[in-house]
């Protein structure tokens, strides 16, 4: 009897936990903004105490209040939306020459064996040069600034793009192509329909990487040859003592960078609707 | 369909095909000679590793053979064909697509029949499948069961004059298995067409085949041909049958020698080796 009493009281238990189980993952949620809001403000918290107290050389570093100062007076003027604005048009341009060429040429030489041989020995030897080494001829060779600059972007994006591109490729399943192939695939076909989409993840992943890279090819490169732009902006308010709009310019420039990434992402998930399938069932295992 | 029954003989001439790795050449083929009667179902059992793979890769004419030839109604095998289909070990449903639109993938790369058409017999495949209400969903939403059943509806789509099915139900469960076996055999007496057939499983050998070519060990060759002579339409009831308990002894006593032979080559093998390290 005792026994009897023992289990069913277990299973209530059981089954309350399942209960609680449930509603805790519900919670979740909430924890994890306090979570990610006690992350960002510590971070503010710490860089306020270090300036604060002076702690080694932090002296020289402008403080959180110094920074919030100057960056409402900053955004006020004119002056910042042409740099944000001129900053993000660079990269978005470098951007997508990069995609344009790098996405098609990563399918060919993933695809096609000699198009792979006649191409991919000089990338690789072009690959390891960053993209920040072509400032100076990129600075000669274009007439227009804005296009050296854009050009810096492209080469930062343009790699990570390929490389990504042409893995996605190779990693498709042999069978895939098998079947295609008995299914009654001409080459065009296959093409399009097992080469482009079994790629797609693969080269969404490399775009997101380029961009982050474009991001910090824009900012080498204004520093250098701009007259507007972010990264010119941090570099002036360097020569002029104006500290606190260098720490300004790299919020935005972050702020920036989450944008499009947070963008980019988007976008993937619009292209790849089966991927958005493979993290549902993901999720679900999870939770579990 | 009257003319795919005498069409799609698939016949195997003294065929020899060796893989070759750097140092080593392996014969997994040696003089090989069988027949797949057209508008049959003949299935191909062996030991695992004995060239199942290679045969279905062979007709498929994804591979081809260093010697003898590989016929299908006379003539040479070169390269792969929709005419020739193959169901996979693994699923190989495109994840990009929906289970509707793998269906729909065969008849749009070869335009053989019109959108509306395809349309029409993808959606009678898929519900005749039990997958009416899944259309919509991607491969990785689906059970094993499901994406098998899904394959299955694929390849039917096309009416393909010879069905390839290398182990496609190995890794199901037994009973989604059991089930699958049930599907595939309603599918193949309703459509008639030539049906290779790969297994290691000697029950659902004797349970789906016409047919039963029983291979020997690597360097492998058909050792035996039997006609499994059960009733058609087959139900599982046929699995309490005494005639299926008569041929499944039989097999399994052609297959256990096969067995006993393996085992001792690989004890010549250790020996080999023991016999190599003492050097």
């Amino acid at each position: 009897m005792n026994n009897q009493t023992n289990t069913i009281s277990k299973e209530i238990n059981e089954s309350d936990f399942v209960f609680e189980k449930a509603s805790f993952f519900s919670k979740i949620f909430n924890i994890k903004t306090v979570l990610n809001t006690v992350s960002i403000l510590s971070l503010f918290v710490i860089w306020g105490l270090l300036v604060h107290f002076g702690i080694y050389r932090f002296v020289l570093i402008p403080g959180p209040a110094e920074v919030l100062e100057w960056g409402i007076d900053w955004m006020g003027s004119k002056d910042f939306w042409i740099d944000a604005s001129l900053s993000t048009l660079r990269v978005l341009g470098g951007f997508t020459f990069a995609c344009l060429i790098a996405i098609p040429t990563g399918l060919m030489i993933g695809w096609n064996k000699v198009f792979s041989d006649l191409t991919f020995p000089t990338l690789e030897i072009l690959r390891p040069i960053p993209g920040i080494a072509y400032i100076p001829l990129a600075i000669l060779f274009f007439p227009w600034e804005e296009a050296s600059v854009a050009f810096i972007c492209f080469v930062g994006a343009f790699f990570p793009i390929l490389l990504n591109t042409i893995t996605g490729v190779r990693m498709i399943d042999r069978d895939f192509f098998r079947a295609a192939l008995c299914l009654g695939s001409k080459p065009k076909h296959i093409f399009w329909h097992i080469v482009v989409p079994g790629a797609l993840p693969s080269i969404s992943t490399g775009a997101a990487l380029g961009m982050g890279i474009a991001w910090m090819a824009v900012v080498a490169g204004e520093m250098i040859s701009g007259k507007w732009g972010l990264g010119y902006r941090i570099w002036e308010a360097y020569t002029l003592i104006r500290y606190p709009l260098i720490v300004d310019g790299m919020i935005v420039i972050g702020l920036l960078g989450l944008c499009s990434s947070v963008i980019i992402r988007y976008i993937t998930l619009l292209l790849i609707p089966w991927r958005k399938a493979i993290t549902e069932s993901l999720d679900e295992s999870i939770t579990k | 369909m009257a003319d795919s029954n005498n069409r799609g003989e698939v016949v195997f001439e003294d065929v020899t095909r060796a893989v070759k790795t750097r140092k080593t050449e392996e014969i997994i083929l040696h003089h090989c000679s069988f027949v797949v009667e057209s508008g049959k179902l003949t299935v191909l059992i062996g030991p695992s590793g004995c060239g199942k793979t290679t045969i279905i890769n062979l007709v498929a004419g994804y591979e081809t053979p260093d010697r003898g030839k590989v016929l299908i109604d006379g003539i040479p095998v070169t390269r792969p064909d929709w005419e020739r289909l193959v169901v996979f070990q693994e699923t190989a449903l495109f994840p990009w697509l929906t289970c509707y639109d793998n269906v729909m993938f065969g008849p749009l790369a070869t335009k053989v029949m019109t959108r509306q058409e395809a349309h029409e017999q993808a959606i009678k495949l898929l519900e005749k499948v039990g997958l009416g209400d899944f259309m919509e969903k991607y491969p990785i939403q689906l059970s094993g069961g499901m994406q098998r059943r899904a394959e299955l509806a694929r390849a039917l789509i096309n009416r393909p004059t010879i069905m390839l099915m290398d182990e496609p139900f190995r890794g199901l469960d037994a009973m989604t298995r059991e089930l699958m076996q049930e599907y595939y055999l309603r599918l193949v007496e309703e459509s008639h067409g030539t049906h290779l057939f790969v297994t290691s499983e000697i029950e659902e050998a004797i349970f789906l085949a016409d047919k039963l070519i029983i291979m020997t060990n690597k360097p492998s060759r058909a050792k035996r041909v039997l006609d499994i002579d059960l009733p058609r339409p087959r139900k599982a009831e046929v699995l309490r049958s005494k005639r299926y308990l008569e041929l499944k002894a039989n097999t399994l006593e052609i297959l256990h020698e096969e067995a006993v032979k393996a085992s001792r080559a690989s004890g010549k093998a250790d020996i080999n080796i023991e016999a190599s390290i003492r050097k």
